[in-house]
């Protein structure tokens, strides 16, 4: 039996993807495993629902939010002893340079060192000081993509085998859902019609929200004058005026912003779409396209990163860089029946390979492994 | 040998001196062939029962403090608590051969407990309220200094952690010098040796260039904090790259960050906050000197801990301290509240690294030889083995 801390200062209410993966990762551990025991290390920021509610997982809440560096390596330390842990499991980059058991990490990603210019500098300072970290001192990395895993071997000289990847899987409530309901519920929900595009994620500049408005600006003035996009999603860690790049396209009709979205809503509006894009510049993994995916809507991501290696076959891949391809791409599933049909038909097929019970399989794989390293403590 | 230990906190659970000192006793006791129970607190409802490296841990269910907190009420109900919980271990525990209480809070569960088997009862006293408060008590410290007396009568032997502390139980409880055994705390220099990479881990609170001093400690107004941070600015002008970390949490915290802020030195002086091992040994891993500028000390734990460490320590002459540090050989002693003398010792260690490399090397050695725990394990069992008939250890 090992005593497992699970970092989840990330969940919070308008969390990001990496709040998604700290507490989709608790929920799947606490379905598969009633053997281990799990504390779940939370913020005071995060609401009074548990993440998970099983007789093996305790949840324990801290005044100490993500990133937070001097609670991580003065005060965690000592958690980690009070409760007596095996192994601590810190989901959002960081490691402890004092450490009283073995530390897993996991590196989303490495964009503040690849793509320096999509990130706020003082984020990417405190990530690149984090990642560095970990990648030095952790016992084990976990990323979440084999793009990932190279790019975190090329910044810090991770030897791969230190490195394991798990992907991320799209929640049990992305799935295909009856057209007419999905409709019904958009309409009263968000006054949208049906066959919108649609983008969700964060607001910012690395997931090329302007080069998205530009291709949905060719996109009208080719054919698809009354074409509606809407961008779901809060504001990033970069500062981006979106409301004025709309308004230099003239778009403020045509673009809805229903802001960040409750879990129940979201798979209603991925289920109202006529196709979901996602031109991200950067990514780690990419969540919200195979959450498209598995909704059954025809996909098209952007050819860079790890967004290739997530939706295989399944998606049109484009190049960031050229909106007009990406208007094409439009074109195509709007105009084409047959190919939105096939698409629909591969992602929920893709999709079907990603889970999070593997994922949580092999995170507590790695959690043995390095359990079992001798001499610390 | 058979012990139920009796103490109001105890690991893992958040714990400061008392729960590590009892930690570190009971692991020791265990070494040497002897079974330990500890009888504790609750951590949050988990973990009721559990061995703890062969150390048997039984936690209470106590539901915490009432709302609103009245310390007399939350005293007698913890106890209570401690009590109902020792019958229910009745069966398991019957061969024990006595019980050993640490501190006032668990004195009155300890004596009953004692009572009710039959057992002799050693007390260890930790700490005192009279000394703590200079003689003026409150109500609720004079119910403590009360409870100290009367568990000084009613334990067969009792424990001081210092000669200090021994004249004060004299002094203030009426103890028989006879009845006292003077038995130091002891320090477990693994923890606070921890490998760690010390450059990444300055980073956390201090620039690579500064010279870093140092204090551990609760934040409360016996600890002389006060002294340390007026020695500390007078030493400032001289020496530019200075840097002073005080760790930990206390009623004064507010009025010594008022202190640091009004004497212009905010941006060199440092709060970290209550800071536990592992990372306060790599804490103590980057200071240059250790400063325990207490008014009044029973014992002096962290100067200890300092040595262990291998840093060297200016301390006041204040209690346990003058016993603990010899001065000009592992460390250096002031008076108790004088800043100045603070600031001159400050400024021979800093330009004398020598010395401050002789005084951490010999502090370094007499932690461990004189403080190990296996050799306060040893004192305990004698003083167990005394109570017990006059036998000397190993004649069980």
């Amino acid at each position: 039996m090992m005593r497992i801390g699970i970092d989840a200062r990330s969940v919070y209410p308008g969390h990001g993807g990496i709040g998604t993966y700290a507490r989709e990762l608790v929920r799947a551990l606490a379905r598969c495993d009633q053997e281990n025991q799990y504390f779940v290390l939370c913020s005071d920021r995060k609401g009074p629902e548990p993440i998970a509610s099983a007789p093996n997982v305790t949840e324990i809440s801290y005044p100490a939010a993500m990133l937070d560096w001097g609670w991580e390596q003065l005060q965690l330390p000592a958690l980690a002893e009070e409760l007596a842990l095996d192994v601590l499991h810190l989901t959002c980059f960081g490691a402890l340079i004092a450490k009283p058991c073995p530390v897993v990490s996991t590196i989303h990603d490495v964009v503040f060192r690849e793509r320096p210019d999509l990130v706020e500098p003082r984020l990417a300072a405190s990530l690149d000081r984090a990642a560095s970290l970990a990648a030095r001192e952790a016992d084990h990395v976990i990323t979440v993509s084999g793009y990932s895993r190279e790019a975190i071997g090329r910044a810090y000289g991770t030897p791969r085998d230190r490195i394991a990847v798990t992907y991320g899987a799209p929640a049990a409530d992305f799935h295909p859902r009856d057209r007419k309901e999905a409709e019904r519920r958009v309409g009263e929900r968000f006054g949208l019609g049906a066959g919108y595009l649609l983008y969700v994620g964060a607001l910012e500049p690395k997931k090329n929200i302007d080069g998205l408005l530009d291709a949905f600006s060719q996109l009208q003035q080719h054919g698809f004058p009354n074409q509606v996009l809407v961008l779901a999603g809060g504001v990033g860690g970069m500062p981006y005026d979106l409301e004025r790049a709309v308004r230099m396209r003239r778009l403020e009709r045509s673009v809805h912003l229903p802001g960040y979205l409750a879990d129940a809503d979201l798979p209603w509006l991925y289920a109202g779409a006529a196709a979901f894009v996602y031109p991200s510049f950067y990514e780690g993994f990419g969540l919200p396209p195979l959450e498209a995916l598995a909704c059954g809507i025809p996909t098209i991501v952007s050819n860079t990163t790890s967004l290739p290696e997530v939706v295989g076959e399944a998606a049109l891949l484009v190049s960031p860089e050229r909106p007009e391809e990406m208007a094409e791409a439009m074109a195509r599933v709007l105009d084409d029946r047959a190919l939105a049909a096939d698409l629909c038909r591969r992602g929920v097929e893709q999709a079907r390979r990603f889970s999070w019970e593997r994922a949580a399989g092999q995170t507590l794989e790695v959690y043995s492994l390095v359990a079992g390293l001798a001499g610390v403590s | 040998m058979q012990v139920l230990m009796v103490a109001s906190e105890y690991p893992p659970a958040k714990v400061y001196g008392l729960g590590r000192a009892v930690h570190d006793l009971s692991r020791a006791l265990v070494a040497r062939g002897d079974e330990v129970h500890v009888l504790t607190n609750s951590i949050g409802g988990r973990d009721q029962e559990m061995v703890m490296e062969g150390v048997a841990v039984h936690r209470i269910n106590y539901p915490g403090p009432p709302e609103p907190p009245d310390p007399t009420s939350c005293v007698v109900q913890f106890n209570l608590c401690l009590i109902e919980r020792a019958y229910q271990l009745l069966p398991a525990v019957k061969s024990i051969d006595l019980v050993h209480a640490h501190d006032w809070l668990v004195g009155l569960a300890s004596r009953s407990i004692a009572r009710r088997l039959q057992l002799p009862l050693v007390t260890t006293i930790h700490d005192m309220a009279v000394g703590k408060h200079f003689g003026q008590l409150d109500r609720p410290q004079q119910y403590i200094a009360f409870t100290e007396r009367w568990l000084t009568d009613e334990s067969e032997r009792v424990i001081a952690c210092s000669d200090f502390i021994k004249g004060e139980l004299v002094q203030h409880c009426g103890a028989e010098p006879a009845k006292v055994d003077v038995i130091p705390c002891g320090v477990d220099p693994a923890p606070l040796q921890l490998p760690v990479n010390l450059p990444a881990f300055r980073s956390v609170f201090c620039r690579p260039e500064e010279r870093l001093l140092l204090y551990v400690g609760r934040l409360d107004r016996e600890k002389g904090v006060e002294v340390l941070i007026r020695g500390f600015a007078a030493l400032r002008p001289r020496e530019a790259r200075l840097r002073l970390v005080i760790v930990g949490e206390g009623q004064v915290r507010g009025q010594l960050q008022e202190l640091v802020g009004g004497l212009g030195l905010a941006e060199v002086v440092t709060f970290l906050g209550y800071v536990a091992p592992p990372a306060l040994g790599a804490v103590f891993q980057c200071a240059e000197m250790v400063v325990v500028p207490s008014l009044y000390e029973p014992f002096g734990m962290v100067a200890l801990e300092a040595m262990a460490a291998g840093r060297p320590v200016i301390v006041s002459d204040a209690g346990g301290l003058r016993e603990l540090i010899i001065d000009g050989e592992t460390g250096l002693r002031v008076p108790a509240g004088d800043a100045e003398a603070i600031t001159a010792a400050m400024s021979r260690l800093l330009d004398d690294q020598a010395l401050a490399a002789r005084l951490a090397a010999q502090g370094q050695e007499r932690a461990r030889g004189e403080f190990s725990w296996d050799r306060v394990a040893h004192l305990t069992r004698s003083c167990y083995a005394r109570v017990l008939g006059d036998q000397p250890e190993g004649s069980r």
